[in-house]
């Protein structure tokens, strides 16, 4: 007594389906980090110049108008972007790897209370504290605000990385390669990382937010790096003043930060959910 | 409209008119079921996992899965259930029905207290007076101490207890069960399926389960669902007496049962004198555990031996110890003393301390099959990396090797390559046994290996492990709490009570004329099959 409306194919399921997100947030994050990167290269003008005069409105002078200083948007926009991107992706993929790697190696004594008062250290210390302090100690080089970040992620990596670990060096399985006599590492390698690998990813990309979040904002209290060079968040904070002349002055960084983070931390979890699988 | 409608004052009849329900790919999870229960009686609905019978009993509380497609009717009392309004559906569940799911203690809420689980499902007013009625149903103290703890403050038969109390709080006539008995071992079991049966009367009952003995000590109506197929109904003890359908009779054949022994062999002693090696040998071991409420002794002086080519069975309830002597015995758990000797050597107490062979030697396959296989490799892969560990032979050659394990469990090929999260529960245990094969071990451990499986699973994997017992002269000592299954695959039987070993014996010895209490207690609560059929029949069936 089956009828055709049961039997009707059904429509295709949803997880053979390209991820459309997936794709356009790589798309969107690819062109910002190619544009960071290279842009400098290709400006229109360099770093600094006076073009025309200050708050000038789009289309006058280059196509986003001109900043306080009379500069074009655009090409400050294109040399300040290494800083903004670079500093914390390097700074994030250190961290990650440092930190994933003692947390992965912690997961094997979950009741070691030693590591957790160490990193209680750090993590209670406030993260722009502790960067602000290296700032006014070391200068305004690039190393600096990648040091500060390293240490302000490691603890948070590390616990993550432990505590999503935990339960697989537990697990039966791995009892099982220690009774055929496997090495730690190969256990690690083969048993451990692959039932780690998604979380820990999608924890990436949350913490490369997080450091592009500390970085701009170091920026933003004027802790960005001298004139001429510049950066996205400095671009911001010292344009506020003409928001009402040249809007573009401030939307246009503003929206390069979001068009990094929002893509990143989007990826990487399409990415986590993909290897979940 | 309905509002007296769904307090029955009599067993309801319940009803199931060609019911067809498919997923949206356009398979059909239940074809054209129809069936009747009286009111008052009890219907037994048997099948394996994914037979669609779970499917099937929550269409009686109107919930069908939004994804589902369903068409047909089931009606209560009359009032159809299958797309009536959502106020109707909710209060047939409030009202109308008690529920009780696989594992009842999981519906206990931690945090509240013993009379807010039950005074949640009294319709009228939750008094003290129907609170102590609800205990005292099934047979929980009632006194205001009690009445106060929270579940985890409970024994486990008291948790059960409770759950069913819950369940039935609602003074409801229709009693609808999802394998509710399922993760328990035996003694539990007898316990529930007991008070179940005591609160049968005066009350409509659904059972489903993939278990024929239980569902045999309950159900007046028998439905044999597969694939979401009826292959055969009818009253219980007709339809097992005379199967139809060459499936029910070998579900009928695959249930262990106490009274199904096996052929007895010689004893391996009498057969070729004291003076064999003994594959495994332990003596004196005495180990122990930590948990939360305190430290458990597992083993005190325990002793024995396995022969080659001998099946042991070790008995006993759960939380006797049975796990952790096999956890000793592989050396992940440290004993406080005794000796384990493989092959008359004596090996060190810790797997780590051994050498790779005395490793290899012995190979447990444990309890859980989804805990046992990572899951992110490729059980071919972790097959081939076990061969390559325990033989020393190349990456190709133990993946050639590996295959011809797989052949050897009884799988097919294909699977080599797939994940365990898609293979069934029965094809990754014989994955694991696959895996322990790999070292040509001369003892095998199987803790609980097949309790978590179908009984038709079952059979086959028993068959598997008595196949290569014979074949390869392994040893296997065989844990479990299931003396059905002990009587299909064991030679001697070894009972443990709060870590001692209290009767050891043949099979036979054991069985026939057991010694211990506990082993009285244990007999006494397996479900048998052919015993309930016998108790119940009818004289005119000879």
């Amino acid at each position: 007594m089956t009828t055709p409306s049961l039997l009707a194919p059904a429509p295709a399921r949803s997880s053979r389906r390209l991820d459309l997100t997936a794709v356009v947030a790589a798309a969107i994050l690819i062109a910002v980090v190619v544009l960071a990167v290279f842009g400098p290269w290709f400006a229109p003008h360099p770093a600094g110049q006076t073009i025309g005069r200050p708050l000038a409105n789009t289309g006058a002078d280059g196509w986003l108008g001109t900043d306080r200083l009379g500069r074009d948007v655009w090409s400050q926009i294109l040399h300040g972007g290494r800083r903004t991107v670079i500093i914390p992706l390097v700074a994030t993929l250190a961290a990650t790897v440092a930190g994933d790697t003692v947390g992965l190696l912690a997961g094997r004594h979950p009741r070691n209370r030693t590591l957790d008062a160490l990193l209680m250290v750090i993590i209670a210390m406030p993260a722009m504290l502790i960067l602000l302090l290296l700032l006014h100690r070391f200068g305004k080089s690039a190393w600096v605000p990648i040091a500060a970040v390293v240490v302000v992620a490691f603890p948070y990596s590390v616990r993550y990385a432990r505590s999503a670990s935990t339960k697989a060096w537990g697990s039966s399985f791995v009892e099982q390669a220690r009774l055929r006599g496997e090495s730690n590492s190969w256990i690690l390698r083969h048993e451990v990382l692959p039932n780690v690998a998604g979380p820990v990813l999608s924890d990436t990309g949350l913490r490369f937010t997080t450091s592009v979040q500390l970085v701009t904002a170091a920026s933003f209290l004027g802790f960005g790096p001298g004139a001429p060079a510049t950066d996205w968040a400095t671009q911001i904070s010292k344009n506020l003043d003409g928001a009402s002349l040249n809007l573009w002055a401030i939307a246009a960084p503003a929206l390069m930060i979001a068009l990094l983070t929002v893509p990143a931390n989007l990826l990487a979890d399409r990415l986590a959910a993909r290897i979940e699988q | 409209m309905t509002a007296q409608l769904l307090r029955f004052d009599a067993a309801p009849k319940l009803s199931v008119d060609s019911l067809t329900i498919a997923d949206p790919d356009g398979r059909l999870i239940l074809t054209d079921i129809s069936f009747e229960v009286a009111g008052g009686t009890t219907v037994g609905i048997v099948g394996e996992s994914g037979s669609g019978k779970s499917t099937l009993l929550r269409t009686m509380l109107g919930a069908v899965h939004r994804d589902l497609r369903a068409e047909g009717a089931v009606a209560v009392d009359g009032i159809p259930i299958l797309g009536a309004p959502r106020s109707t559906v909710a209060r047939l569940r409030r009202e109308g029905a008690a529920y009780l799911g696989q594992d009842p203690p999981a519906s206990l809420t931690p945090s509240m207290r013993v009379e807010q689980l039950i005074a949640e499902r009294i319709v009228e007013r939750a008094n003290s007076q129907a609170i102590t009625e609800a205990l005292h149903a099934v047979q929980l103290p009632t006194d205001r101490e009690f009445r106060r703890r929270r579940p985890y403050q409970l024994s486990g038969g008291q948790q059960q207890r409770l759950a069913l109390a819950r369940a039935l709080a609602n003074r409801s006539r229709l009693l609808l069960l999802d394998e509710p008995t399922t993760s328990l071992d035996v003694v539990t079991q007898a316990m529930v399926l007991d008070e179940i049966v005591r609160q049968q009367s005066g009350r409509t009952t659904v059972i489903v389960s993939h278990d024929l003995a239980v569902v045999a000590q309950l159900a007046d109506w028998l439905v044999v669902l597969r694939d979401g197929e009826i292959i055969e109904q009818g009253p219980f003890i007709d339809v097992v007496y005379r199967p139809t359908s060459d499936y029910l009779a070998e579900i009928i054949d695959a249930c262990p049962d106490l009274a199904k022994k096996r052929d007895q062999r010689p004893p391996h002693s009498a057969l070729d004198g004291h003076h064999l090696a003994s594959a495994l040998k332990v003596d004196g071991l005495r180990a122990a555990y930590e948990t939360r409420s305190g430290r458990v002794v597992a083993a005190a002086d325990v002793s024995f031996d396995i022969h080659p080519g001998e099946c042991v069975a070790l008995v006993g309830a759960s939380g006797s110890g049975k796990s952790t002597i096999a956890r000793s015995v592989i050396g992940v758990h440290a004993p406080e003393a005794g000796t384990v000797r493989l092959a008359d050597k004596l090996v060190a107490p810790r797997a780590a301390d051994r050498t790779q062979d005395e490793r290899r030697r012995v190979q447990l396959i444990a309890q859980d099959p989804w805990a046992a296989l990572n899951p992110r490799r490729r059980v071919g892969a972790a097959l081939a990396r076990s061969v390559e560990r325990f033989r020393g032979v190349s990456r190709s050659q133990a993946g050639k090797i590996g295959l011809d394990l797989f052949e050897q469990v009884g799988l097919h090929p294909d699977l080599f390559n797939r994940r365990p999260d898609r293979l069934s529960g029965g094809e990754r245990q014989r994955v694991a046994i696959a895996i322990a094969l790999a070292a040509e071990p001369d003892v095998l451990i199987c803790d609980e290996s097949t309790s978590a499986l179908d009984v038709s699973i079952q059979a086959g994997v028993l068959d598997l492990l008595a196949e290569l017992q014979r074949d390869l002269s392994l040893g296997v000592l065989f844990i479990t709490h299931d003396l059905g299954v002990v009587a299909r695959i064991a030679d001697r039987v070894l009972v443990l009570d709060e870590g001692k070993l209290c009767e050891h014996g043949t099979l036979s010895e054991v069985f026939d004329h057991p010694h211990h209490e506990i082993t009285r207690h244990l007999l006494a609560s397996s479900p048998s099959l052919s015993a309930t059929i016998e108790d119940r029949s009818p004289t005119h069936i000879q």
